[in-house]
């Protein structure tokens, strides 16, 4: 019962992660019309980050360690998340590379259906002078 | 037969050991007495001979076993070292002897056109054609250095690449040339002795366009069009195109770019006589009728003269040729393909592979597929092949019930929490952010487009693929349209609801109560039009201009007109805000309103010829709306506590404000990451400015039909204009081709029955799918591009191959609209639906079998297209 709390309480973390990073981002999103929008923003940052300081003072032991590990988890597999984008841009480069590559030799095969000027086989069947 | 240099005349189609493919055939034609350019063939014997003196077997060791790179690499080295080295000096004194002949009883020097002419000798079915060079416009003193380069073409990446999958040994392929007077003609084109469109074998047609025939075979202009019976050739159809640019037979001294425009007396004037088109058709007859199957001949007229240059089988290539090799099942990304039917140039392509992540998406000669395969291990339903793609092509108002496989759900739960961990973030971000949140993105777009830092790649990174990780959300527009998604979820919630509480109500209910939505900023480009229209009412004279002169030549009398400077200047205005946009929009290659406005101004003289008020529409869909609420709250009424806390109402009205919210989200991303694509496109029209200025490309354009990897290879230096020359023409035509069909709506899978929608249910109806209902009968006008036909008369049924928003205002005269693609979603449909009329989409080739003029009989309720017997008479 533990494990399964354990688990609940690391999910809920990270869960609670999303929001509480979505709201940090709020003066950023905000920015362009932060002169009305920042009690909503600094409203969102509160509840939130406050949620998430409340559990982890409210919840013992090791429960609080779960559900801090859920949200510290989070957090770095957002940051890494950034640094995947660029291996993913990498990635498709790569496949783009190879494709072209692939094509080309694809191409060729496809221009042997397109040949045309050698493969007038039924040449003469009306041999005709002008 | 040696290495003797051989004429023409004195080659028949069984040499083609000797002289090659082309050299055969050519030769064939000379000896059958057809007029064609003389010229000589320098026999594959003597690349043979070359080889072997350079001892070129050397370096072919091994050539099968390495990697592309490395082959790459290796094949370069062999092109260098045959450029490199002199051909024996008897074979250049027999070609200077061979030229000698052909100028002899000249006044002076020609030019000539260079050909490689591949032998199949030994290698079966096998043959180099599309990989191998030809030169034009050759003068005597670089014979020797082209036919070099010819020869050294069997070593191109492609053509050895080929050799090492069909197992053809290197050291057995040589090559012929053909060396051939240059005709500098005054007009040429292509004579098809089958419609290659629709195979009918009665019709002859013929494509002709002023100077040399390159610019048309290429694609680079529209040319006359042509259609002849065959019986007696009398001329059944005459299309005489615009041409604006032409390829001249003379190039200038110090010309940069072969491509040139036509002097204006000449832009509308028919290339062909009708004498002359019939003489070509005789000519084009007769080849038939020597070869013995339908053929596609390249000709060309000087001084009045008629030559052949070529003569080849016609090959049409069928709807399954372009899924040819493809393994996997795929089905088609509506939402690209219904905005435009065209194919992606290489260059655009390539730039979609790079934003969306392969393999989920897969492009497929230009078009952008799904690959079921992938979305099924990510779907949690049970379902045969047929149905899910027909889940995934439908995107119906009313999407089929699917059941939920238990064995998958458990992945599929997890596949989503990782979903939500990935975007949630995302997706909170987005979730109640003030609807003008994206305006910010302009400045990063014209930062981007000013800093020279940016090449296109670190554009297309920078505006619409990966976000920083302390970009503002508005930044981010392409994962914004993503997070949009949840329009489609809402729109589900939404409908449930409605059919459980008010199933009686009509068909469009919940889009009506999704429409009307404020800030949608398409929806404002249109009525900037319509102000534009407004603004040119008031003055007399900019109506009198735009009413009278084409949408391209209006902006120059425009702004000679003193009484035009507001109109200009609004015109300026709303450029400004919207110039990004264009017809064709997610194509790079599409010319943007900014750089071109005649669409801008035809759509405006559209509006002032029909004298219609948009703001009519609006107010008239505004009132419908506010009836369908009514009526909903009285259905609504017999439930309990309705009457008195309305729970069931307000939940309707949440989840319609939320889809109208995602809605309007999903539709503004659209219109900055069309923003962004066009700073794309201005970046890679700098660089092609500055391959053109070094040389490397010779037209505008032809950019768009290079892959990224040869685009940063020639920007390096390491490719130039003879290596890209034949690859850049080869895409252009197949590119005109693919055009001309309709992509496979899936490749691997079929779609069910009632999805397949064969075009022809019975007599002469077309189905398609219902985009907006009602019945309407009127006459039909085909439109192709709404920039060129802007004059439908009001109560006409639009006939369209797709829509965007460039079609708009055509939407506002027409009674009904039939689309060739298009979905439920699609704009057709919305806008028809806003506009309260019929609209049937996805009727496949409906452009072709509907012509204008003919009545129609328009169901939306059961997306059915009835052509009528009749001709003319006035819409119901």
């Amino acid at each position: 019962m533990t494990v399964i709390i354990w688990i609940a309480l690391f999910l809920f973390g990270m869960a609670l992660a999303v929001q509480l990073v979505a709201s940090l981002y709020g003066p950023l999103d905000y920015s362009y019309t932060i002169k009305t929008a920042y009690p909503k923003v600094m409203l969102r940052i509160l509840v939130w980050g406050g949620l998430s300081a409340a559990l982890a003072l409210l919840l013992g032991g090791r429960y609080r360690a779960a559900f801090l590990w859920g949200l510290g988890a989070y957090v770095v597999s957002y940051l890494l998340s950034y640094q995947a984008t660029k291996l993913m841009l990498k990635r498709n480069l790569r496949l783009l590379d190879r494709e072209w590559r692939a094509g080309r030799s694809c191409r060729a095969i496809i221009s042997t259906r397109r040949e045309t000027d050698i493969s007038q086989d039924s040449l003469g069947s009306a041999d005709r002078r002008f | 037969m040696g290495t003797e240099i051989l004429g023409l005349g004195d080659v028949r189609r069984g040499d083609v050991a000797v002289a090659g493919g082309k050299g055969a055939n050519l030769g064939e034609l000379v000896g059958k007495g057809f007029p064609v350019p003389p010229g000589f063939v320098v026999p594959a014997r003597a690349c043979e001979e070359f080889f072997q003196a350079i001892h070129l077997d050397r370096h072919l060791k091994g050539l099968d076993d390495i990697s592309s790179d490395e082959r790459d690499q290796r094949c370069s080295a062999i092109r260098e070292i045959i450029d490199k080295a002199d051909p024996p000096l008897e074979l250049a004194e027999s070609i200077m002897a061979a030229y000698g002949e052909l100028v002899k009883n000249r006044d002076a020097e020609i030019l000539c056109a260079v050909r490689s002419s591949a032998t199949a000798e030994d290698l079966g079915e096998a043959s180099f054609a599309g990989q191998h060079e030809t030169y034009y416009y050759v003068e005597k003193d670089q014979f020797l250095t082209m036919i070099k380069h010819c020869w050294a073409s069997l070593w191109s990446p492609e053509a050895v690449s080929y050799r090492c999958t069909q197992g053809i040994d290197h050291a057995s392929v040589f090559m012929a040339v053909v060396v051939q007077e240059m005709i500098l003609s005054d007009v040429s084109g292509v004579t098809f002795t089958a419609n290659p469109v629709t195979g009918s074998r009665n019709e002859i047609v013929t494509e002709s366009s002023w100077g040399m025939g390159a610019a048309i075979v290429d694609g680079r202009v529209t040319p006359d069009h042509y259609v002849m019976e065959r019986e007696g050739f009398k001329l059944r159809e005459k299309r005489i195109a615009e041409k604006r640019f032409m390829v001249p037979a003379r190039l200038d001294e110090g010309a940069k770019t072969r491509l040139l425009e036509v002097p204006h007396w000449m832009r509308h004037k028919e290339t062909l006589s009708t004498d002359q088109a019939r003489t070509v058709a005789e000519w084009a007859v007769k080849a038939e009728e020597h070869f013995g199957s339908p053929q596609d001949i390249e000709w060309a007229i000087a001084d009045g003269h008629f030559c052949m240059l070529q003569s080849r089988p016609i090959t049409v290539m069928g709807h399954e040729d372009i899924a040819q090799g493809v393994e996997g099942q795929y089905v088609i990304f509506k939402p690209l393909v219904e905005n435009f039917t065209d194919p992606l140039t290489p260059l655009t392509g390539d730039m979609f592979s790079l934003v969306f992540a392969p393999p989920l998406m897969r492009l497929i000669r230009g078009w952008m597929y799904m690959s079921l395969k992938h979305l099924r291990a990510m779907l949690p339903f049970k379902a045969p092949d047929e149905d899910l793609a027909s889940l995934i092509y439908g995107m119906e108002a009313h999407a089929p019930e699917m059941k939920v496989s238990l064995l998958k759900l458990p992945f599929c739960l997890i596949g989503l929490f990782l979903g939500y961990l990935m975007f949630g973030v995302l997706f909170a971000r987005t979730r109640r952010i003030p609807g003008d949140f994206m305006d910010r993105f302009r400045d990063l777009a014209r930062r981007v487009d000013d800093d020279p830092a940016y090449g296109p790649l670190e554009a297309l990174v920078r505006l619409a693929s990966w976000a920083r990780l302390f970009d503002p959300v508005g930044n981010q527009v392409l994962l914004v349209n993503f997070s949009a998604i949840r329009y489609a979820i809402r729109l589900q919630f939404l409908q449930k609801l409605m059919r459980r509480w008010a199933p009686d109500l009509r068909g469009d209910a919940e889009a009506l109560l999704c429409s009307g939505t404020e800030g949608v900023l398409s929806a404002e480009m249109g009525r900037g039009i319509w102000a534009l229209a407004k603004e040119a009412k008031k003055q007399p004279a900019v109506r009198e201009l735009l009413e009278k002169h084409k949408p391209d030549k209006v902006l120059a009398e425009l702004k000679a007109e003193p009484g035009a400077k507001e109109f200009l200047d609004q015109l300026d205005r709303f450029l400004a805000k919207n110039g990004h946009r264009a017809l064709k929009e997610l194509e790079l290659q599409a010319v943007r309103w900014e750089e071109n406005p005649a669409p801008v101004l035809g759509m405006v003289r559209n509006y002032l010829l029909v004298e219609s008020d948009p703001s009519k529409h609006e107010k008239k869909m505004n009132q419908t709306r506010l009836d369908l609420e009514k009526e909903i709250k009285q259905k609504l009424e017999e439930y309990p506590l309705e009457r008195l806390f309305r729970p069931r109402w307000r939940l309707i009205r949440y989840a319609a404000s939320r889809t109208k919210f995602f809605a309007r989200m999903r539709e503004n991303s659209r219109f900055y990451h069309i923003m962004a694509f066009y700073i794309l496109r201005k970046k890679v029209l700098r660089l092609e400015e500055q391959l053109m200025r070094q040389g490397r490309l010779k037209c505008k354009g032809d950019v768009f039909f290079l892959h990224w990897p040869e685009l940063v290879q020639m920007r390096a230096g390491d490719l130039g204009w003879l290596d890209v020359e034949g690859r850049i023409r080869d895409r252009r035509m197949e590119h005109i081709r693919l055009s001309k069909m309709a992509p496979p709506k899936t490749i691997g899978v079929r779609l069910p029955a009632r999805a397949e929608q064969p075009s022809e249910a019975h007599g002469a109806a077309l189905t398609g799918q219902s985009a907006s209902p009602g019945e309407y009968e009127g006459m039909a006008h085909v439109i192709l591009d709404p920039s060129t036909d802007i004059e439908l008369l009001p109560g006409e049924v639009l006939v369209a191959p797709y829509t965007d928003p460039a079609w708009t205002p055509l939407f506002l005269t027409a009674g009904a609209a039939v689309v060739e693609v298009g979905s439920y979603l699609s704009h057709a449909g919305t806008v028809a639906r806003e506009f309260g009329m019929p609209c049937v989409v996805d009727v496949p080739n409906c452009t072709a079998r509907i012509h204008s003029g003919v009545q129609l009989k328009v169901d939306g309720d059961h997306g059915l297209v009835q052509i009528l017997d009749r001709e003319g008479g006035e819409g119901t």
